[in-house]
């Protein structure tokens, strides 16, 4: 299932598939992976990563995030989705449970601003385990550089290949 | 633009095949009936009091919108009416009723949307039969919004959100708990406000 999600991806990042098509082989997966849960879990299948998901503070919006969120899963990550409006103690939390890497969304100019509080955030705890990997309307890969985040993702498709770049994780 | 691009790709979605077509349905049936059981549409309006200034109008006494569309169409004897037009149920709210499904949550924001679109032309066909002697001219107050193109989005052209703000308690009546972001957000998601001037007919500058 993750090869065909996987190239559902880059079809879509190419624009030869609609969101709509990438919905339903979501749910296509999203079924196929609740016959093999159970079965995973008793033989000790281990998710690729574990990662934290947000729409930064003073943003509502969350269709991309939602669909970075559902193809990450596709991808076999464990998500925590933290949903929208998330300030910077939202991903330090997710970060102590566990998350090794947080994904931020930002849908307007002025709240993309944000992200580098977040950044800053981290940094200034010294804590640099995890890693940070933004995305959404208006941010850049020259302002992911500005921001000093480890990665930034134009698409859904891009979010999955960019994260598991930044943690190691080869497919 | 987008939300008919939308639309074109879900009936292309449909047309692919049998199994293409059952998943759509379902998928848009189970989010019809999600938003049915929550939501709470909403179209209110209020009057409130308008008189000229320098480069625009001032409403409610201390909104001033300099705008010059509005500036524009202002005439003697002119009506302003604040509105909103809303679902009445955030994101959040809706997430939950799907059980955390994004694939339907997508296909009820499609749903959503146009759903909007509907009421705010019930709202202008119901306003224009209750004041025909009113040229009815609605400017929506312009919100960030997801989708929008990027070099839309990086224009700013959006309204100060402490101006938002300022509009909200116009909507005195209106049973959808409304509210905006510090970045101009409003909530819930699906709601639209704006102000809407009804000018005599027969002061209107085309007469």
């Amino acid at each position: 299932m993750v090869p065909a999600m996987n190239r559902i991806g880059e079809q879509f990042s190419v624009n030869k598939i609609y969101v709509p098509q990438m919905l339903i082989a979501a749910r296509a997966m999203n079924a196929g992976l609740a016959v093999l849960e159970p079965i995973l879990a008793d033989s000790g299948y281990e998710p690729v990563g574990k990662v934290a998901i947000g729409t930064v503070k003073g943003d509502l919006h969350d269709i991309g995030k939602n669909i970075v969120a559902m193809m990450l899963k596709g991808a076999g990550f464990q998500v925590m989705d933290l949903g929208t409006d998330c300030d910077a103690d939202a991903f330090q939390k997710a970060v102590d449970d566990g998350a090794q890497a947080v994904c931020l969304s930002a849908m307007l100019t002025t709240t993309m601003p944000y992200m580098k509080t977040i950044v800053e955030h981290f940094q200034s705890n010294g804590d640099n385990a995890a890693k940070i990997i933004i995305g959404g309307a208006p941010a850049t890969q020259e302002y992911a550089n500005q921001i000093n985040a480890d990665a930034f993702a134009s698409n859904a498709a891009d979010a999955v290949k960019n994260l598991s770049s930044v943690l190691g994780i080869t497919s | 633009m987008v939300r008919v691009r939308r639309l074109r790709e879900v009936r292309e979605t449909m047309g692919l095949n049998e199994t293409a077509t059952a998943e759509v349905e379902h998928c848009l049936t189970t989010a019809q009936t999600a938003m049915a059981k929550i939501w709470q549409p909403e179209a209110c309006y209020n009057q409130t009091e308008i008189r000229p200034i320098d480069g625009g109008v001032m409403i409610g006494g201390e909104l001033a919108i300099r705008e010059e569309r509005v500036a524009k169409r202002y005439a003697e004897d002119s009506l302003l009416f604040v509105y909103n037009h809303s679902l009445g149920y955030d994101a959040r709210h809706m997430m939950d009723e799907l059980d955390g499904d994004y694939a339907l949550y997508h296909f009820h924001y499609y749903l959503g949307r146009t759903l909007l679109l509907l009421i705010g032309k019930e709202f202008y066909d119901q306003a224009k039969a209750q004041f025909p002697h009113l040229r009815l001219f609605r400017f929506p107050i312009p919100l960030p919004v997801e989708s929008a193109p990027q070099q839309q989005v990086t224009k700013k052209h959006y309204w100060d959100p402490e101006k938002i703000a300022q509009v909200l308690p116009l909507l005195k009546g209106s049973r959808t708990d409304l509210a905006v972001t510090e970045a101009g957000c409003i909530s819930p998601l699906f709601t639209i406000i704006g102000v809407m001037l009804g000018t005599p007919l027969m002061q209107h500058r085309d007469f």
